[in-house]
């Protein structure tokens, strides 16, 4: 063997080994979720990454579990619908599989990649007004999900990344100090959320901070744009619709809801201009999903929880008032499992959480009830604003807020 | 296929190697030629099999008019063949890259809306097209060789200079294809080839794409950037297209090597030009190669006098410009290039000199600004950058992190300082330090290749 080919050989050698100790390494430390293999308290338990990857980790998690039902949907989902109800124990392995930013583009081709892997009997998604933007896009990560659904051998390829080595030295470093983010069924585990919003000051703090969120991160500046469609491309009804049909297709039992969301989030909307957008958002998701509902004999159904009433306007504590504890909500977008339960017992039909409360929240939604519901809410969502005057002017001051920090004014 | 991609460093670039050197072996030289013909169509077809027939259409309706020229040689047959071979050649480019632009702003002038044309640019086009177009004219010249059909199909497909060149000259590549020495695996150059795909691959993967998102960020939002900000913005631009066009080349070049067939350079430390004329000498070096040699010299290059030779400067930059895309911006760049050069010239002709730091910071300051033009959107969008660099928007604040400005001086520090990539494959002595320092340079670009990204050249 002359110079060359040894030092042929020696690079060879060099990065290789490289390469799979970073590679063994981030496979021992998981810390994007992947794989569950090693979880230890005090070790890895704890996934300070694990939420910027979610696209990723639940892909790992339908190849890894093979779950028959399952939740689609954004953050809203995955932190307010639990996977310990009765209605999945016929399930096993049922899995939240809903991931923060999730657009309805995003949700249906997870859902359809999904099937393919495991076959699913039963699914529920919610519906988000703001991830039906079809300014939003699709999130890069997502394709680099899917092919980890399509082929075991993409999965792998993550682990072979810098970016995962720094994040599993993140992971090590800051492991006694963390409260895991996800349970082992996708959830996000309401403990983690719990301990986030006493530290962040409280419910009225994360409330705000929500609000203002929204205003930054839903909608793409300095225009605020929302829009249904976007060019010629499909619209992200058609998304909706494709996903129904899919499910028809596959005889896949299917529920559509309209996430709960707190009324200041809907007042949001409305401050925003964006009330007339809201309401052809529901009315073009029912009478896309119509149809298809009517064809799948009572398996496919669609229902609104994004509504006022009791619920959606529980009072927020004070500004300081770090201990109290919402019963619903988390913050103004995020509904707590509690919230969650009465929403899939609504759904099912099954009263395992006790009679639904109050009555007339949380309706099946028809092409022949849908304009009379919109009317209601539009009489509710009135009341609601004659009778909160002064969280109206919090929220108001809230957005322009966060709108002058973009250099935009609010008209 | 992406030469930063998992599928081309691990599975087609060995295996199209070693099965090369196999059939070598074995005595089967036209064989191992049609395995290099088969391995860089399927190269070409990985991303998108629907232009496949229109390479192999293009190559086959080339080689039919380059015969037909030698059988015909002399006669007036001979030269409309010719003529034939360029404006087909020229018609089909023309096509895929200008017709959407030429409806639109008849469209514009007509005060009509004609839609919008869903063509897509077939990748590689303007490469394989002006590769062709030399062959024909050097055919005609007889100043070409007359290769069998297998060798020129290799010579236009040939997978490394394929989506973004080197633009080959057929002189330079057909006898080395040909060259029974060449067809034998030779360990020195398989190993020095790895040294410059590792150092392109570094140029890419660590510096370029790093760039690429002050560039893109900056680029998306031009009204925005006040004066220290729209600065970084082009600066990180000139510096990320340098990085990413360089980085392929030089991957290109160490790929062909490692199978004995050597690609002419491309870049000569562009940035250390101390003029125009020097920059194009050292910047996209066989572009500048072929306008010279099959646009401005046959225009009548400097031979009628200051505004004939002005007039096909200007000529060769627009059109040079336009090669690069259909757009305004592109011709507003290839403009500014052509009258730098004539301004240039009248300089040097009136005997003014300046001194070199001078020269070198007109030279940059010119090019970083016109490439402005060459990565904006739209004609507007350069402007509004250029407003933000002209300090219209104030001063501003350094927005960039800590991160982004020690990547950023460690481009403009190896883009003016460093060597040659070419330079270091050649002169480096293959010992241990140098293959731990390589091994671990190539792992670490493995490892940062976590996304699909495309060399900006692919768009041309």
């Amino acid at each position: 063997m002359n110079s060359a080919s040894r030092w042929f050989m020696g690079v060879l050698a060099v990065a290789v080994t490289t390469a799979v100790s970073v590679g063994a390494f981030n496979v021992v430390v998981d810390p994007w979720g992947l794989n569950y293999w090693l979880q230890k308290e005090g070790f890895n338990r704890a996934k300070p990454d694990v939420v910027r990857y979610s696209r990723l980790a639940k892909a790992h998690a339908v190849v890894r579990l093979k779950p028959t039902g399952a939740v689609f949907g954004t953050s809203t989902a995955e932190q307010g619908l639990d996977m310990a109800h009765p209605v999945w124990h016929d399930y096993p392995r049922a899995q939240n599989l809903g991931f923060a930013g999730a657009t309805i583009e995003e949700i249906q081709l997870f859902v359809q990649q999904a099937h393919a892997v495991s076959k699913l009997r039963r699914i529920v998604i919610g519906l988000d007004f703001f991830s039906f933007n079809a300014n939003l896009g699709v999130n890069p990560q997502l394709q680099e999900a899917l092919g980890a659904m399509r082929n075991p051998l993409i999965g792998w390829r993550p682990y072979f990344s810098w970016k995962m080595f720094a994040a599993s030295l993140d992971t090590l470093l800051q492991q006694p100090s963390l409260t895991p983010y996800y349970l082992m069924n996708g959830q996000s585990d309401p403990a983690f959320m719990q301990q986030w919003v006493s530290a962040s000051g409280g419910h009225r703090r994360v409330f705000l901070f929500s609000e203002r969120g929204l205003v930054k991160g839903l909608l793409p500046q300095p225009s605020l744009r929302f829009e249904l469609q976007k060019g010629s491309a499909p619209s992200s009804i058609d998304h909706l619709r494709e996903l129904a049909e899919f499910a028809q297709r596959e005889g896949i039992e299917l529920r559509l809801f309209f996430s709960p969301t707190h009324a200041r989030l809907l007042e949001t909307i409305r401050i925003l201009k964006l009330w007339p957008h809201f309401e052809f958002w529901k009315q073009q998701a029912v009478l896309a999903v119509e149809p298809i509902a009517q064809r799948a004999n009572g398996r496919i159904s669609i229902w609104d929880f994004a509504d006022y009433s009791a619920i959606t306007a529980e009072p927020l504590p004070a500004e300081r008032d770090a201990t109290t504890r919402m019963r619903w909500f988390w913050d103004a977008q995020h509904y707590k499992p509690e919230l969650g339960n009465l929403v899939l017992d609504r759904l099912f039909g099954s009263g395992t959480a006790g009679a639904f409360s109050p009555p007339g929240y949380g309706v099946q939604v028809n092409a022949a009830n849908i304009n009379k519901h919109l009317l209601g809410l539009r009489g509710r969502q009135q009341a609601y604003e004659a009778a909160h005057q002064d969280e109206l002017a919090e929220i108001r001051a809230n957005i322009e807020k966060a709108l002058r920090t973009q250099g935009i004014r609010l008209n | 296929m992406l030469f930063n991609s998992y599928a081309f460093i691990f599975l087609f670039l060995p295996v199209t190697v070693a099965v090369y050197f196999l059939i070598c072996r074995l005595q089967h030289a036209l064989a191992a030629q049609v395995w290099l013909v088969a391995a860089s169509l399927f190269f070409y077809a990985y991303w998108n099999p629907v232009y496949l027939p229109l390479i192999l259409g293009s190559i086959g309706f080339n080689y039919a008019v380059s015969r037909t020229i030698l059988i015909c040689s002399g006669d007036r047959t001979a030269r409309s063949a010719l003529a034939f071979g360029v404006a087909a050649n020229l018609l089909l480019l023309g096509y895929y890259k200008y017709t959407g632009f030429f409806l639109q702003n008849l469209g514009a002038m007509a005060g009509a809306n004609p839609g919008l044309l869903n063509i897509t640019l077939p990748l590689g086009i303007s490469f394989f097209t002006f590769t062709q177009i030399a062959f024909l004219v050097d055919t005609y010249r007889h100043q070409a060789s007359r290769p069998g059909l297998v060798n020129y199909a290799l010579f236009v497909s040939y997978f490394p200079h394929l989506l973004a060149g080197p633009i080959l000259h057929h002189r330079e590549m057909m006898p080395q294809f040909e060259d029974a020495r060449n067809q034998r695996l030779l360990p020195e150059n398989f190993a020095r080839g790895l040294l410059q795909f590792t150092l392109g691959l570094a140029k890419k993967v660590l510096i370029a794409d790093q760039l690429a998102d002050i560039a893109n960020a900056g680029f998306s939002q031009p009204g925005q950037q006040a004066l220290i900000d729209a600065w970084c913005v082009s600066l990180a631009y000139s510096l990320q297209l340098y990085f990413d066009f360089s980085g392929y080349t030089d991957m290109a070049l160490g790929a062909s090597r490692m199978l004995n067939i050597r690609l002419p350079a491309n870049f000569d430390v562009p940035y250390r030009a101390l003029s125009i004329r020097d920059f194009w000498r050292r910047w996209h070096i066989t572009l500048s190669r072929f306008l010279r040699e099959y646009l401005y010299v046959p225009l009548g290059g400097n031979r009628g006098g200051a505004l004939a030779t002005a007039r096909n400067i200007m000529l060769t930059f627009v059109l040079g410009g336009l090669w690069h895309g259909a757009g305004w911006t592109f011709l507003a760049w290839g403009a500014l290039h052509g009258m730098a050069l004539v301004v240039e010239r009248a300089w040097r002709g009136a005997g003014a000199a300046l001194p070199n730091w001078l020269a070198w910071l007109l030279t940059f300051t010119f090019v970083n600004i016109a490439w402005v033009y060459f990565r904006a959107a739209s004609l507007a969008d350069a402007h509004a950058l250029l407003e933000g660099m002209a300090g219209l928007r104030g001063t501003g604040a350094l927005s960039l992190g800590g991160r982004e400005i020690a990547v950023m001086l460690l481009g403009a520090a190896l883009a003016l300082f460093g060597n040659k990539a070419a330079d270091l494959a050649e002169q480096c002595r293959l010992n241990v330090r140098t293959a731990l320092a390589t091994g671990a340079l190539l792992a670490t670009c493995v490892l940062a290749l976590t996304t699909t990204s495309p060399f900006l050249y692919f768009n041309f």
